[in-house]
């Protein structure tokens, strides 16, 4: 798969870094740090809206181990305003609005994620399940609880990125000119 | 960090507790190792963690040793954080204007960045302000039982106390009492007192003055298990578990939605005292927010640093190569030398081991130094000194040499000088010299014993020259005083023993730790 296949939204900012594989659309207002990866393999990778995906954020699309055919294709959706801290790694298929995956957590296949999930720094999600909307997985031993607050209001943090990280790196042109509302 | 807390060189204490070297304090005064058993063990100041607030100990005790302004989490134990979110409130629409007004205000909650618990969840209002203190307390139900017992107990304290200062001063026969006498007229009690009979009662009965306390009464009724208990799903997400119960005690809930903020509980700053001779040995500054040193005495700044460089691999009735890395943390230079255990009583009587170039003062000896306060010692019961439960498996074969080692210098890391030829070292012994750090080749050999993959225990005695400078009343002349001492070491080898494997040549060994080194 070649790299033109990276369909990048009006006002998304996606570092020239970044790696970058496969069939990606990356929706307006997201942000993507240099050292990220998002690679699809497996299949298509679509992400919303308003999302950061901080360094080291590892977002793949596998091909699941023990299917050899190549013509299962199955899409990695991401909604919008989802924060990807530092080192998260995110192997599922499909991940909702307003969730925050903590640094260095990791969310293994076929783990679903509602509205407004929190997985909490370091925790591994490793079986196949749908986490309930506003879950909050915390501390050594992964304790769940559900959670009345919303995650915090990313806004601030979207423009200050939007502002300082086009002064120190080069990015990735976006290919729609247009403003287009990005798949859901 | 990994490499400070090594848990495979320990020492032992004067009081025979195994250590590593950075758990243990040197005493300058006794010259001696100290551990936390043997030190007392002084609080200096109590403040809050969070917020650095100095507090005196009377108030701390009647704020029940927790701060009045910063919170924990009920459900994760972690610091509460006040926080901030806008809320627009839309205005009822004034006389002449015809929409409503949009005002917003700010208000403040405590909220937990782990476990993102709120104190919404525990159903506290909001503040309208930012300020850390007024957060509603709940009331406990038993705070007036509570209070009488206290007070019950108070007085019985005191007046334990006043007993036992009367029988003391029952025994104590030379006191004048001819003041009382004027006074009270107790001339008849005094005498009684004198002829070894019993106070008269003064009439007045002590234990009538007690406050009357109901006793706790046992109940046989029990509040009956709800209806739903069989058959409603249990959901543990919402169930607390037994810390945050036990975490809230006069509440203890078992509800998430029923914890509440727990006021963070006070730390200390404390200081170490040797018992002995009564010196501190460790003493933090006060101010809570300072983490440096008034004193400082821990042995890694007095005692020459063992470190295992190295995994190695034993062999059943082989001898194996073990490399220790020396150096030096003190100002002045030292001179080593390693004993076995058993030699250590002959050696002690010929002292003549080292050659110094300063004669040791023999009038200053450490017995004058312990008994400065003979009255204040008293109040520090000695630790008895307990067997070292360290049982050897091994051999260690130990060189039959000097070190002598540099004063540790912190520009001599950066110097690219090879310094090893100051030193006329044994290369078969010494196997790199840098700076204050020596790398000296040992020989090992598990014991026939020795099961496979146990540990190897070794041990033995490091004796080194401590220049001691003290300057105290005792030491006019000021004169560097020269002692040797004696460390026990014991060295546990994390390593199987493979009766299988060849052995490999300790000369590979040492190349490829050089070529290591180089790199």
């Amino acid at each position: 798969m070649s790299k033109s296949e990276v369909k990048i939204y009006h006002g998304a900012i996606v570092c020239k870094e970044t790696k970058i594989r496969g069939d990606v659309t990356i929706g307006s207002m997201t942000i993507v740090h240099p050292c990220a990866t998002i690679i699809a393999d497996a299949g298509p990778i679509v992400i919303g809206d308003g999302n950061i995906i901080e360094e080291q954020v590892v977002i793949i699309n596998r091909l699941p181990e023990n299917s050899q055919n190549k013509d299962d294709i199955s899409t990695l959706r991401i909604g919008n305003n989802n924060v990807f801290e530092v080192g998260c790694i995110v192997e599922t298929s499909s991940i909702g609005d307003n969730n925050v995956l903590e640094c260095k957590s990791y969310i293994g296949p076929g783990i679903k994620l509602g509205v407004g999930c929190v997985i909490g720094a370091g925790c591994r999600l490793t079986l196949p399940e749908t986490l309930p909307d506003n879950t909050l997985v915390y501390g050594k031993n992964c304790i769940r609880k559900i959670i009345s607050d919303k995650p915090p209001n990313q806004n601030l943090q979207r423009e200050f990125l939007t502002k300082v990280l086009p002064n120190y790196h080069h990015l990735k042109k976006s290919k729609t000119a247009i403003m287009q509302i990005a798949p859901q | 960090m990994a490499h400070l807390s090594q848990q495979d060189v320990l020492i032992a204490c004067s009081c025979g507790s195994l250590r590593p070297l950075i758990k243990l304090y040197f005493c300058r005064h006794c010259i001696v190792l100290r551990c936390g058993y043997c030190v007392s063990q002084e609080v200096d100041s109590i403040y809050c963690s969070n917020c650095l607030e100095n507090l005196a100990s009377s108030e701390a005790k009647l704020k029940k040793n927790r701060c009045g302004a910063c919170f924990d989490c009920p459900c994760c134990f972690h610091t509460l954080t006040i926080r901030a979110t806008t809320i627009s409130r839309i205005n009822p629409p004034v006389d002449g204007s015809p929409t409503p007004s949009k005002t917003s205000v700010k208000n403040y909650y405590l909220s937990c960045f782990f476990c993102r618990w709120t104190s919404r969840d525990a159903k506290i209002p909001d503040k309208l302000t930012a300020t850390s203190s007024n957060w509603p307390e709940h009331e406990n139900t038993y705070t007036a039982r509570i209070s009488s017992l206290i007070e019950y107990f108070k007085i019985i304290t005191l007046r334990e106390r006043l007993e036992k200062e009367n029988r003391m001063f029952l025994h104590s026969s030379r006191r004048g009492y001819q003041h009382f006498s004027e006074k009270f007229g107790l001339t008849a009690m005094l005498a009684r007192k004198r002829a070894g009979l019993p106070p008269l009662s003064l009439g007045r009965d002590d234990t009538s003055t007690l406050p009357h306390i109901a006793p706790s009464i046992a109940s046989e009724h029990v509040e009956p298990l709800p209806d739903d208990v069989f058959t409603e799903a249990i959901d543990i997400v919402k169930l607390t578990s037994l810390p945050q119960r036990f975490g809230i005690p006069d509440l203890q809930p078992e509800l998430i939605s029923n914890l509440f903020p727990i006021h963070k509980q006070l730390f200390i700053k404390r200081s170490q005292r040797c018992r002995s001779c009564l010196h501190n040995i460790f003493k933090p500054e006060y101010g809570p927010a300072s983490i440096k040193f008034k004193l400082h005495l821990a042995a890694y700044y007095y005692v020459p640093e063992i470190r295992l460089m190295e995994k190695i691999k034993l062999k059943r009735r082989q001898y194996t190569h073990l490399m220790l890395k020396i150096s030096n943390p003190a100002q002045i230079s030292t001179q080593i030398q390693f004993l076995q255990f058993e030699d250590v009583t002959d050696i002690v009587q010929n002292n003549e081991v080292f050659n110094f170039e300063e004669k040791k003062d023999d009038s200053i000896d450490t017995k004058s130094i312990t008994n400065l306060a003979p009255i204040q010692k008293k109040t520090y019961p000695l630790e008895k000194s307990r067997r070292i439960t360290f049982k050897t498996n091994g051999k260690i074969n130990l060189p039959d040499v000097i070190i002598s080692l540099p004063a540790r210098d912190d520009t001599a890391e950066y110097d690219e000088a090879n310094d090893s030829d100051m030193y006329q070292d044994n290369p078969s012994v010494i196997v790199w010299r840098k700076g204050n750090k020596v790398i000296v080749k040992f020989s090992v050999i598990p014991n026939n014993d020795v099961e496979d993959n146990e540990d190897i225990k070794i041990g033995f005695i490091m004796r080194y020259s401590y220049h001691g400078k003290i300057i105290s009343p005792l030491e006019q002349k000021g004169n560097k005083d020269i002692r040797l001492l004696d460390i026990k070491i014991f060295i546990s080898i994390r390593v199987c023993i493979s009766p299988t494997e060849l052995l490999t040549s300790g000369n590979y060994q040492i190349r490829t730790y050089l070529g290591k080194l180089m790199s």
